[in-house]
């Protein structure tokens, strides 16, 4: 086990399992509060199209990713400001019109690049030096503002429209929020994939629900699934030569049925 | 000094006109109670005068800003009760926390809560009765204990003017007419000025140093006097009439009903 740690391909993988299962766990906490169990799937799908674009375009795909990705948060915050309608509807329109979109410049750029098989499954094993650069900048930049932020993202995760009125800049912090999970859904990209990625964005909270009825409680829970189920997942798959992304989701998915069942026979 | 001047206000909602051409004027000090008909318009005018809702035409002036700016400018001078919070009552937050999130936009952006803050905030569930259960996740609360903590919420910042939209329902009897006690107190006290809006056409105006009867238009009216009260308690349904049915629904005429009055 000690030796493993000796290999860069296994420190990277566990640098970025850490980051990305601290940044996700605290993500999820305000995606769960917020009810916005989709917006993971909705803005996933977006970065296929985004990295679908870099494909086409030929250039580095994360960024187009970002960008891409971005965009279609702001949008969908802003259908949801300005529109009657609500944001698990405006996630519903992209949803597929990105997958479509992105289907479409593969497509048209034919060629199958090996590449995208990576982008839509993940390796946590074959993150590069360049992939845990981005997931660390990312993932100091999410920590920092959501721990600045934090009670102002709370109390519009409570009641945003009473969060107004309390002086909270409520559609602003909004925004920001939006742009905080595309990023991390990127990044996250290499290590789950677009496919699994949603998962990760509630799973940890779902099940740190179940043990707390505190957000004081229920946020390090998450935080502490999201390690468990990254970190176990990365080992899983080493040791047992299994697709990372999926064992690291299905492990999450074991601790939320525990936690589920620990919260019903404990009544 | 005024601190709320409304002109000329007119709000249309989904194509129909909800608010017409309303005029009003509260000063520093003064409390007035509004009342009508479900669907008269209330929580509308609240909202506008909030700034949730823009409105067609008219303009709205707390303390001589627009509601935008006020809430920008000087976090914590209004404090709001809603009608109906939107809010999920799984959310894992304690009574406590609740209140003190009413102090987070005053507190400002980069700051923590402090001790002083939570100690401001039992202090305010000590004063609508609810201390005993600070520590209670908000959805284990009955309907009537979380519209207390909503008070108690909006009281945090020591606002300079409350509006509340029908705080009392679900309060039970006696300790409604508690809570207008303590809000006719704190408007001495503190010269608080107050809108409260009320179906309780029987204690509210008795309460309050004016009375608006809203049903699309508004008509402003003085202190109900002792024989008026005396009257509303005797008579509460035909009171009720009187009260609420003029203007749009001609029960009786503005004038004869003003005539009525003096
Ligand atoms: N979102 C909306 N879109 C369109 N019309 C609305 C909307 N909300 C309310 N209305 C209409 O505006 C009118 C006034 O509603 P409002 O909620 O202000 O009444 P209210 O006086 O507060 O009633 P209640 O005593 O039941 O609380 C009603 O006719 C209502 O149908
Ligand atoms: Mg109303």
């Amino acid at each position: 086990m000690i030796e493993l740690l000796s290999y860069q391909f296994m420190q990277r993988a566990l640098a970025a399992g850490i980051i990305i299962s601290l940044v996700c766990g605290i993500l999820s906490f305000f995606v769960v509060l917020r009810r916005l169990s989709f917006i993971g799937v909705g803005l996933s799908h977006a970065a296929f199209g985004g990295v679908a674009l870099g494909f086409f375009l030929g250039v580095e795909p994360t960024w187009t990713a970002i960008g891409f990705c971005v965009a279609i948060a702001l949008l969908i915050g802003m259908i949801k400001h300005k529109g009657k309608i609500q944001e698990d509807t405006a996630i519903g329109i992209f949803f597929a019109a990105n997958m479509a979109f992105g289907i479409m410049l593969i497509g048209l750029s034919h060629r199958y690049n090996v590449d995208l098989f990576g982008y839509l499954f993940g390796n946590i094993l074959a993150i590069t030096a360049y992939d845990l650069k981005m997931i660390t900048a990312v993932g100091s930049l999410v920590l920092v503002i959501t721990a600045l932020f934090f009670k102002e993202l709370l109390f519009c995760s409570f009641d945003e429209e009473m969060a107004g009125i309390c002086s909270v800049p409520a559609v602003p912090l909004n925004y920001l929020f939006m742009v905080l999970l595309s990023l991390v859904i990127v990044v996250s990209i290499k290590v789950v994939g677009i496919v699994l990625v949603s998962a990760l964005l509630v799973i940890p909270a779902a099940a740190g629900r179940q043990f707390s009825s505190n957000y004081r409680a229920m946020l390090p829970v998450s935080v502490l699934v999201g390690l468990l189920s990254t970190l176990g997942g990365l080992f899983l798959s080493y040791r047992f030569d299994l697709p990372s992304g999926s064992t690291i989701v299905l492990l999450a998915t074991l601790i939320f049925g525990l936690s589920f069942l620990w919260e019903h026979t404990r009544k | 000094m005024k601190v709320l001047e409304i002109s000329n206000l007119t709000v249309v909602r989904g194509g129909t006109m909800i608010l017409d051409n309303i005029n009003l004027e509260l000063e520093e000090g003064q409390s007035l109670a509004v009342i009508g008909p479900n669907g008269g318009g209330k929580t509308t005018l609240v909202k506008t005068i909030l700034g949730l809702l823009q409105p067609q035409t008219g303009s709205i002036r707390i303390m001589g800003l627009p509601p935008e700016s006020v809430i920008r400018k000087r976090p914590g001078t209004i404090g709001y009760v809603a009608q109906r919070a939107f809010y999920d009552p799984d959310f894992p937050v304690s009574a406590l926390d609740v209140v003190v999130m009413g102090k987070y936009g005053k507190i400002g952006l980069l700051r923590p809560v402090g001790r002083k803050d939570r100690e401001e905030a039992l202090s305010c569930l000590e004063t609508v009765g609810m201390a005993d259960f600070a520590l209670r996740p908000i959805g284990q609360l009955s309907g009537g204990q979380q519209q207390r903590a909503m008070i108690a919420r909006s009281l945090i910042t020591h606002p300079r003017m409350l509006i509340l939209d029908e705080p009392t329902s679900g309060v039970d009897a006696g300790s409604q007419e508690n809570f207008y006690r303590l809000l006719r107190d704190l408007q001495s006290s503190l010269s608080l000025s107050i809108i409260q809006v009320s179906h309780d056409i029987a204690l509210v105006p008795s309460y309050s140093d004016q009375v608006a009867c809203l049903n699309k238009q508004l008509f402003l009216h003085g202190k109900p006097d002792d024989v008026m009260r005396s009257d509303i308690l005797k008579q509460a349904y035909g009171c009720q009439v009187e009260f609420l049915f003029h203007g749009t629904m001609p029960h009786r005429t503005v004038e004869e009903h003003r005539g009525h009055h003096d």
